[in-house]
């Protein structure tokens, strides 16, 4: 199962992001304000981060630096939501290293796409070194992975 | 006025996860408007404002327009420090709020009638 990081003191959007990821077979962590998050990132295994820009304690800034100074979290896509979400906000979050940006109210099958987008991304670019001498390898080769046959031994 | 269609959008046409909404909304936006009004006589500006903004937050599920608006200008007076103008400004929001938590206690009963057929 895949895991997704739910950061937001809004406790219905949480529900709603919540809810939608669950339905469709994805795990849930909540997160109420930036300490918390921080937190769970550390102690938990998360494969996608949702955070809300605005949150008590700090901003999906802290969060965001936080995660690209890490080298387990660093790869881990974010995607930034808030109901202030506009072009010059979402440059800044994405000059940071933040993966997509959405504005509140969430479309929920946009953010679906956009988490199950990013999972696939992110196992692609996984070395898949086990399994038989004919399945595939995925190579990371820089902003579009491709896949190459794993050569006949 | 809530918009029953963009709310059923936005809770991607689940009706339990729209009455669970409701439910948590009339909870929840007391629990905001008791802040920014605590906040307001206190004159602690930032606090009003990020009541304001979850309110927002909330009230935009509901696509209440212009309950949305009415703790969007609450918000910009926190996030400006204009407390002089925050009276105003809240009673608007207080009385566009009293509509909206109408409108859903309406939903909740027509969802939970609804339920207890089905």
């Amino acid at each position: 199962m895949k895991y997704i990081l739910v950061a937001d003191d809004d406790p219905m959007t949480n529900l709603l992001i919540t809810r939608e990821l669950q339905k469709n077979g994805y795990g849930v962590l909540m997160a109420h304000d930036v300490v918390h998050a921080s937190m769970t990132l550390t102690r938990s295994r998360v494969d996608v981060v949702i955070v809300d820009v605005r949150m008590p304690g700090g901003s999906a800034f802290d969060v965001i630096r936080r995660m690209k100074h890490s080298t387990r979290l660093g790869p881990i896509p974010i995607i930034a939501i808030s109901s202030g979400m506009n072009g010059e906000l979402a440059a800044a979050l994405k000059r940071q290293g933040t993966d997509r940006c959405m504005k509140k109210p969430i479309d929920l099958n946009a953010l679906l796409g956009t988490v199950m987008e990013l999972v696939s991304q992110q196992e692609l670019t996984i070395v898949h070194r086990s399994g038989s001498p004919k399945s595939p390898v995925y190579i990371d080769v820089g902003a579009e992975p491709k896949m190459v046959e794993q050569p006949h031994e | 006025m809530l918009n029953i269609e963009l709310f059923t959008e936005n809770c991607g046409g689940d009706p339990a996860v729209m009455l669970e909404l409701a439910v948590m909304f009339l909870d929840e936006s007391a629990r905001q408007l008791s802040a920014i009004e605590q906040a307001m006589s206190a004159g602690k500006s930032e606090e009003m404002q990020f009541a304001a903004h979850r309110l927002r937050g909330g009230l935009c599920i509901f696509a209440a327009n212009s309950a949305v608006q009415a703790a969007e200008t609450v918000e910009l007076i926190g996030s400006n420090k204009q407390l002089e103008k925050a009276p105003e400004a809240v009673g608007r929001l207080k009385n566009e709020l009293a509509q909206i938590r109408n409108d859903v206690r309406d939903l909740i009963a027509r969802e939970t009638i609804s339920y207890s057929i089905h």
